[in-house]
């Protein structure tokens, strides 16, 4: 149980400033009542344990969990999406404590993907990725409070970014469904089209891609890809992973081209592969035996992500001129890599796993 | 004005039980030496530097190199008691970013606590964040070998020069009686 402070209201934003509880900005106070909510809402209790960093020595209860999202302004139907982003988060595939540590400054990227995103009201559309809509930006504070105040990740302290982004506030929007034949984000990770997930990447900062009079597919593709292969960014030449966040233009010059979800991800795989002659002409000294080998592969070139795989293609954001974004990984997979839960709603019951081991009648052994 | 009740974001923890040091004991004429090397540009070099050095006061005999694939993740606790079973003392190192310093702290610890005394290089921009890493271990501090911060962009004999001016603060870090080194919690 979280110790109960009484304060006079006027003291508490400044007794969580004074105290490094917050990320800079006020928070809604988390009164055992708005805690009590919102844990209900989320269909846990107080001292559920949610997982642990065991690097950190640290265990995420609901209430943590729960408080974090009050003084995020979390609404609480948000609450089961936050609650799968802790899972993802917590997941050592992830990485929560290179990641939360690494002065590369990575901001957790969360994308939503399902019906749940629209019936609480996520933006997918206009400023996808900016201000303005309550659970996009209060589902992302809420994980970086939670780093903040369970992880201890204050910047100069246990967050070691050098530089760091304004992602690092909040960066969560959802999947505007794409238009057929694609298929939802979810779908294309081997989920249920009625499920709804919630996938987190440890990012660096957004870049806007801009395309504005190209309608073929493939031009679209190469634009993309000349940005993922800035030699100023750290995992090209290494191999990471990225989210494109693909805008309606760029998505239908993809469509009308027939370029299914897969192949524009092959595509960008190959097509973001850099020359080590062109990174040294950046200025950048190639690796060698170090954890990140920059030794070309057979077809004298670097890759930016090392497979497919490593590339989640998002549709969102509104109609326009034609925009799109690349937020690449702030390192190689192996430091840490997109890992997605499905949002499990409130009071869901565990799923039946059949009959338990003292059931089970093992095959005799000769 | 009113009062309100709030409940604290934040808890105290308490220090796990106990850790101490490795014990230093009178090392093997054939000392083994365990350098864990994170993959960090440079680490490498500053390891092997800094076992040259300490071939000056301590018996060294064979020096193992463990390469980790990444800095941003401790030993796994197989291979960390692999290399402890033949190590007499470990060095990890390159600590100049946030995550390889915090986990080149774990490596360490994690060779103290498998009876293996140890130190581990960062630079000096991480200090503050590499104590505050070692509070989460369980330990009320643990000692550092410290270079001027940045280190993979300096030359060679630069490098030979600055692991030099360290080389005894290691050597002391690795052989001074556990109990002026004692962490208590």
């Amino acid at each position: 149980m979280s110790e109960l402070l009484t304060l006079e209201e006027t003291d508490v934003q400044e007794l969580f400033f004074e105290r490094d509880w917050t990320d800079g900005l006020p928070i809604v106070p988390p009164t055992p009542a708005r805690v009590a909510a919102m844990l209900e809402a989320g269909g846990i209790e107080a001292d559920d344990i949610l997982g642990t960093v065991v690097e950190r020595s640290r265990s995420v209860s609901g209430e943590q969990a729960a408080i974090c999202a009050v003084m995020a302004g979390c609404p609480t139907n948000c609450f089961p999406i936050v609650l799968a982003a802790i899972d993802a988060l917590l997941d050592p595939a992830f990485n929560p404590h290179g990641v939360l540590s690494s002065t590369g400054g990575a901001a957790t990227a969360v994308v939503v993907s399902g019906p749940i995103a629209r019936e609480v009201g996520m933006n997918s559309g206009h400023g996808v990725l900016g201000p303005g809509n309550r659970p996009n930006a209060t589902i992302g504070r809420s994980l970086r409070l939670l780093a903040i105040t369970v992880f201890d990740a204050r910047p100069g302290l246990m967050d070691s970014s050098s530089i760091g982004h304004p992602g690092k506030y909040t960066l969560c929007f959802a999947e505007d469904g794409p238009p057929a034949p694609w298929e939802p984000l979810r779908v294309s990770l081997g989920f249920e089209l009625e499920d709804t997930t919630v996938t987190l990447m440890p990012v660096e900062g957004p870049r806007q891609i801009a395309n504005h009079l190209n309608g073929d597919g493939h031009g679209v593709l190469k634009t993309i890809a000349a940005m993922m292969r800035n030699p100023a960014t750290f995992i090209v030449g290494k191999g990471g992973q990225g989210i494109v966040v693909l805008g309606p233009e760029h998505t239908l010059a993809l469509l009308e081209s027939a370029i299914s979800r897969e192949e524009a991800c092959s595509i960008l795989a190959r097509e973001s592969r850099i020359a080590p002659a062109e990174l040294e002409a950046a200025g950048v000294i190639l690796e060698a035996g170090s954890q990140h080998d920059m030794t070309p592969a057979a077809d004298g070139l670097l890759p930016t992500v090392a497979c497919p795989e490593d590339l989640l293609i998002v549709t969102a954001g509104s109609g326009g001129a034609g925009w799109s974004s690349w937020m690449p990984s702030y390192a190689p997979p192996r430091h840490g890599r997109h890992v997605t839960r499905r949002v499990r709603p409130a009071g869901e019951a565990l799923p039946d796993c059949g009959p338990d081991s003292c059931e089970v009648r093992l095959p005799e052994i000769d | 004005m009113s009062l309100i009740e709030v409940l604290s974001p934040v808890r105290s923890y308490e220090e796990t039980s106990s850790t101490l040091l490795a014990p230093r004991v009178e090392l093997p004429a054939d000392a083994h030496l365990t350098l864990i090397a994170n993959g960090k540009p440079k680490a490498i070099e500053i390891l092997e530097f800094l076992a040259e050095e300490l071939r000056a006061w301590l018996p060294i005999g064979e020096i193992e190199i463990h390469s980790k694939s990444s800095a941003g993740r401790p030993l796994e606790a197989h291979v960390a008691s692999d290399l402890a079973s033949r190590a007499d003392l470990a060095i990890a190192a390159l600590g100049d970013c946030g995550a390889c310093s915090a986990c080149s702290l774990h490596d360490a610890v994690q060779m103290e606590r498998l009876g293996v005394p140890a130190t581990l290089i960062i630079t000096d921009v991480f200090q503050r964040s590499t104590a505050a890493h070692a509070r989460t271990l369980g330990l009320v501090s643990y000692h550092t070998v410290v270079l001027p911060h940045p280190v993979s962009t300096r030359s060679d004999e630069r490098l030979r020069q600055l692991v030099h001016d360290a080389a005894p603060v290691a050597r002391d870090q690795l052989i001074a009686p556990a109990r002026e080194l004692a962490l208590t919690a």
